[in-house]
């Protein structure tokens, strides 16, 4: 069996916080907000992964830890079998080259003074085997026909595309080293819903045609049931539940899984009458101890104050571990 | 070419521009003193710095037909002397603005996007710098100078030391603004693109982020060659900046101070007027400026 | 005569190169109780309604024609003091962002007195009663106490709450409801789009809900308008509208959505994209990218005209089915 493409095991990331100056004379230890809080996951070759959560779970710093913007406080990464550099500046060029991102918004990922070539030229000039600039040109005008715009277009600068045509000029960019892995940043959510469709069926066919492997990050359960082949719910940090698509959605065993899809709204006009969870995501400053979902989950026992649930089975609850919820 | 012209004349800026008699005027004087100062040798073909061309004769003559604006108590022709005392003072002031931009812009880059300790400490030395009035920089700079020079060449070494002194003056503003933007433009995607495509540190401060923090310099550096122009004619006025054998406009109210209660008046009056034509048009064209690209800023 | 009408509302922009059409002959009337959504995308014009109706349209832009009318009476052409009068006292307006809707310096019961005070004929102490009272109906807990926190004291969607809150303060006839759950969670968003539908229902409010999400609107609004290009291209009962769409691109529309359940490989995309305002083309503004355009489509602007329970603006809408 091949090995999975993409291994994350225990991955944290801390970000400390400031210290007044009677905690530093004191010396006492420094607070931090824990974005990332202890994540394993695997992501196949040719798959793709949905990560799905609301604001403050992590998702998106986790796209960060993995293509090395930011450094883990803990943990390891192991691409394609090999252990992988916390920092993209120490990561081999030839590592860089099959992984890229996709960001969110289309508006600050374009460099507004840059040419559309150069820009899609850019990671392709970082090699050190770039081919010559003219080389360069003609590449980035294959890869703007290949994505549906045209190859005069990379004479022109960002403001004159819309969003969804320069979201399209991201993707040429990160093609441009005709890369493994995509890291795909909330690549739709600044989009209408017309040109959402237009770049969703984009991203299936490129993924088709070059075999690509896909992390999908969005807050659009309707996004990731649609693109994802596997799904992992986060939640403040952590992993709670990662599973097959088909069992994200017909049989959420998580609560907050259960409770998070109760909460779409549902567009054939039934009122249905929702088990809407109560509460909110609690501040990642201060999170509750023990399970994180605790508080506003229905089924909560005093387990899951005092203990986090280890993620077994694809799933980090103590109740469905030990039977007393009803999955 | 006729495209691009008619676009430039299209353009907003040039629209608001055509549409406000005001801009239009300070430009006017603007270029009239741009040009007199570049054209100085054909406009007044008699060096009035050239000694040989003076004659103590001629000295301290009143408004007249041969002299329309007087002569100076050398026998300097005071409107030929205003015309090559402008060229001094806006090659000094042009100058030290591009010193201070090309010092200020470098400092603020570093600072902002490296961020931690060089840019504490940059910004420290940039506090320090504010808590002295810049006269008193620059008449540091000039004293330190005038005390390393030996005395013979500080007449020679007047203008470069002219322009250190007000560059050094100077460069805070900009510091602090681009700081501010590369601090805003660091944390974008499309920086976070590049570090993702291994483009060192040095090089997307260069190529991503420096031509975007561009904008707001040019608004600044109009309204900083106002205050340059103000500095090199006060630390002149004070005795410590361009020398009466080849005297700027404050170098000329200086001299004409005094004389102005016992006579010839002119002396530091027309240049007076100069300088503060010049300073307005020049202010006024940067506020102008400022107004008209501000909501483009945004 | 229903308690807000807009009647053949036009906005345009006034720029150096002429007036250009931002909204185009919209009219809805939403009755007392009811709570219609305004659906389209980005550029479509629905904010634009929205601020038209209170009074907060920025220049360059202006009210260009039409009526809005509020209990009979129209809104458009009253000076600025007589609008301040019904803004907060007739009209009531929820924004997107609740962090730059409340005012960061003051404490949430004193921008909730201000509002009643300002609109109400009550003592400072009867408006502190009612302020209580209007958080604890939005769902805030300890009212009585929180009422003296500042904003940033409370979570996202307790924000919004207390924004819905300064909203009814004084008891408006209309509200108007700009993209109210955007920038909130999914969870958090259901227990406010609950919420706003509870409280127009108890105080018979008039709700003209804003937004670009379909879903909110299935799940809150009774009836709903879907705009194009500054025009209102279909209009109907909600149940209807989503389950049987008649204009083409709300077809479009609800077949370029993805929804949980829904396995088609790639998702229906409507070619193009929405032209700008003054790029319109010739008749009706979808024309070009409309899978059933025909010669004279292009020939004028369609109507607003009526097709079984609901109005569409189309020269060949898809006819209901046969039962």
């Amino acid at each position: 069996m091949m090995p999975a493409l993409l291994q994350a095991r225990d991955l944290a990331c801390v970000f400390p916080l400031p210290r007044s100056l009677p905690d530093r004379l004191a010396r006492r230890a420094r607070g931090g907000v824990a974005a990332v809080d202890g994540v394993s996951l695997t992501i196949d070759r040719g798959e793709t992964l949905g990560l799905v959560g609301e604001s403050g779970c992590g998702k998106s710093t986790l796209a960060r830890l993995i293509v090395g913007l930011h450094r883990p406080s803990a943990g390891s990464l192991a691409f394609d079998g090999a252990d992988v550099a916390p920092s993209v500046r120490d990561r081999p060029a030839a590592l860089r080259r099959r992984l890229q991102m996709i960001f969110q918004d289309p508006y600050a990922s374009l460099n507004p003074r840059w040419r559309v070539g150069d820009i899609i030229a850019e990671p392709l000039a970082e090699q050190p085997d770039a081919p010559p600039p003219a080389e360069r040109q003609a590449r980035a005008g294959d890869l703007l026909a290949r994505v549906g715009l045209s190859a005069h277009d990379a004479r022109r600068h960002p403001h004159e595309f819309s969003g969804g045509q320069r979201q399209r000029i991201a993707i040429a960019r990160a093609l441009s080293t005709q890369p493994d892995f995509l890291v795909c940043d909330e690549p739709t959510s600044a989009l209408d819903v017309s040109v959402q469709a237009q770049v969703l069926n984009l991203m299936r066919d490129l993924q088709e045609a070059e075999g690509l492997t896909y992390l999908l990050i969005s807050h659009n359960l309707a996004v990731i049931h649609h693109m994802a082949d596997r799904v992992g719910v986060m939640y403040l940090g952590r992993l709670v539940e990662i599973a097959p698509k088909a069992e994200i959605f017909g049989r959420p065993r998580h609560p907050y899984t259960r409770a998070l899809l109760a909460a779409l709204p549902r567009m054939d006009g039934v009122r249905h009458q929702r088990q809407a969870v109560a509460g909110e995501v609690p501040s990642a400053l201060s999170p509750p101890s023990g399970c994180h979902f605790h508080p506003r989950c229905p089924f909560a026992r005093d387990r899951c104050r005092a203990e986090a649930p280890a993620l077994t089975g694809g799933i980090a609850c103590h109740g469905v571990a030990e039977g007393w919820i009803d999955a | 070419m006729t495209a691009l012209a008619r676009r430039l004349w299209d353009h907003d800026v040039a629209h608001a521009f055509r549409h406000d008699p005001l801009a239009i005027l300070s430009a006017a004087v603007v270029l009239a003193f741009l040009v007199a100062a570049v054209l100085a040798p054909v406009i007044v073909p008699r060096d009035p710095f050239d000694l040989r061309n003076l004659d103590l004769m001629d000295s301290l003559l009143a408004p007249g037909r041969d002299h329309p604006l007087g002569t100076d108590d050398q026998g300097r022709d005071l409107m030929a002397a205003i015309v090559y005392g402008t060229r001094l003072s806006l090659i000094v002031a042009v100058l030290s603005v591009a010193v201070s931009l090309v010092l200020g812009v470098t400092l603020g880059l570093i600072a902002g996007f490296a961020g931690g300790f060089l840019d504490a400490l940059i910004m420290r030395a940039a506090d320090i710098q504010l808590s002295f009035p810049a006269i008193l920089v620059a008449l540091l700079v000039d004293g330190i100078a005038r005390a390393a020079l030996p005395g013979d060449m500080h007449a020679r070494f007047a203008v470069p030391v002219l322009i250190a002194a007000i560059a050094l003056s100077g460069w805070v503003q900009y510091a602090r603004t681009v700081r501010g933007l590369a601090l805003s433009e660091r944390s974008k995607d499309y920086v976070q693109s590049a570090r993702v495509s291994g483009v060192r540190p040095a090089r997307i401060a260069r190529a991503h982020i420096l031509p975007n923090v561009t904008g707001p310099l040019f608004v600044l550096a109009t309204v900083q060659v106002a205050t340059a122009i103000l500095t090199e004619a006060t630390l002149s006025f004070l005795g410590v900046g361009m020398p009466p054998t080849s005297p700027s406009l404050g170098t000329l109210v200086n001299i004409g101070n005094n004389y102005l209660f016992s006579g010839a008046w002119w002396i530091a009056v027309f240049p007076g007027m100069a300088l503060v034509l010049l300073v307005l048009a020049v202010n006024l064209l940067g506020d102008w400026l400022r107004d008209t690209l501000n909501p483009r800023l945004g | 005569m229903a308690l807000l009408e807009i009647g053949d509302l036009s906005v345009e922009f006034v720029t150096r190169r002429g007036a250009v059409r931002a909204l185009d002959g919209v009219s809805l009337d939403i009755e007392a109780g009811e709570i219609v959504g305004m659906v389209g995308e980005s550029g479509a014009g629905k904010s634009l309604t929205g601020a038209a109706v209170i009074g907060l349209l920025e220049p360059p832009g202006r009210i260009a024609g039409g009526r809005i009318r509020l209990d009979g009476r129209d809104l458009v052409g009253l000076d600025e003091a007589a609008m301040r009068r019904i803004r907060g006292r007739r009209i009531g307006a929820i924004f997107q962002d609740p962090l730059t809707a409340l005012n960061p310096l003051l404490t949430v019961g004193d921008q909730l007195v201000e509002t009643i005070v300002t609109h109400l004929p009550v003592t400072h102490d009867a408006a502190r009663k009612r302020a209580i009272a209007l958080l604890d109906e939005t769902g805030i807990p300890s009212a009585a106490r929180r009422i003296d926190h500042y904003p940033h004291q409370f979570s996202g969607g307790m924000r919004q709450r207390v924004v819905i809150a300064l909203a009814l303060a004084a008891d408006p006839q209309v509200i108007i409801a700009d993209e109210p759950t955007t920038a909130l969670d999914v969870s958090v968003q259901a227990q406010i789009l609950d919420l706003l539908r509870r409280l127009c229902r108890d105080h018979r409010a008039a709700v003209l809900l804003i937004t670009h999400d379909l879903g909110v609107v299935a799940e809150t609004a009774d009836r709903v308008a879907v705009m194009y290009a500054g025009r209102i291209v279909e209009a109907g009962p909600v149940a209807d509208v989503m389950a049987r769409p008649r204009h083409p691109y709300t077809a479009g529309l609800m077949q370029a959505i993805p929804t949980v359940g829904d396995l088609r490989p790639r998702l229906m995309q409507i070619g193009g994209a929405m032209p700008r305002p003054g790029a319109h083309p010739r008749g009706c503004a979808f024309g070009p990218r409309c899978p059933a355009m025909r010669a004279d489509c292009a020939d004028a602007v369609p109507p607003l005209l009526p097709l079984g329970a609901s109005h569409v603006a189309c020269r060949h809408p898809a006819l209901p089915e046969a039962a």
